[in-house]
């Protein structure tokens, strides 16, 4: 691997870097032409977050705002649902894939219709607990990856 | 030292008897019940790959970077599980 720093045809400006960072991991170095690092970055946070829902599927994200049925809980207030599930806000860091995967952890809590039990299973053995640091884990380096990259290009417009 | 683990993962498997716990990506955790501690070094490794891509100056540096800072935290935890085992194991005397 070669220095990576290329000059890049234009300068993204740091808000959008870190948009584009939160869109896809890694994209907000790819933006500002350091396409080697936006690459590693991103398929390591990409793949760790994946294989958090793979080693004890998607139920992992718990959304706030729904019960463990996937039902909307109409009258709780979203501070003190955050503050019971603090992970949600790191899992989120990691982009669209965590919003779709929380969709799809609700949809795996709903009951399926032919055997009336949850389609995806929550267990609460340590496996979990180990997923849910795989994914708040990639959220929170996400998150560090998007500062370092808005910051970069600060630097760089300058 | 094993046996809370292996009681609490019968227990569990004795209460979902009734259900069916065949892997199913996305839906169904690996059943990897003994063996969770081999999935800490992927985790130790993918933190050190994305914190040595950040922290680096030249990508070239990260591989060996990654790798060296990998092992001082597998070391590192490895150290904190020996001291608590220590601790509990004291206490519980």
């Amino acid at each position: 691997m070669s220095d990576d720093r290329r000059s890049a045809p234009l300068i993204a400006p740091p808000p959008v870097v870190a948009l584009a960072g939160w869109l896809l991991p890694g994209l907000g170095y790819w933006l500002i032409g350091q396409r080697v690092r936006g690459v590693t970055i991103g398929l390591t946070i990409i793949v760790m977050y994946v294989s958090g829902l793979l080693i004890a599927g998607v139920r992992v994200i718990d959304v706030p705002t729904y019960n463990e049925k996937g039902q909307k809980l109409h009258n709780a207030s979203l501070t003190n649902e955050i503050r019971a599930k603090p992970w949600s806000i790191a899992q989120v860091m990691a982009g669209p894939m965590a919003v779709a995967s929380g969709a799809a952890s609700i949809w795996a809590a709903e009951p399926d219709e032919t055997t009336g039990q949850p389609r995806g299973v929550r267990t609460h053995v340590r496996i979990p607990e180990i997923a849910t640091l795989y994914t708040a884990v990639a959220g929170m380096l996400n998150l560090l990856a998007i500062i370092d990259a808005a910051s970069r290009a600060g630097r760089e417009a300058k | 030292m094993s046996f809370l683990p292996t009681v609490l993962v019968s227990n569990f498997i004795a209460q979902s008897s009734s259900v069916d716990m065949s892997y199913i990506p996305f839906l169904r955790p690996l059943p990897i019940w003994n063996y969770w501690y081999l999935l800490l070094f992927p985790l130790c490794a993918g933190v050190a790959i994305v914190y040595k891509s950040i922290k680096c100056r030249h990508m070239s540096q990260v591989p060996w970077e990654a790798s060296v800072i990998a092992l001082w935290i597998v070391l590192g935890m490895s150290g904190a599980a020996l001291a608590l085992a220590i601790v509990v194991g004291y206490v519980a005397k």
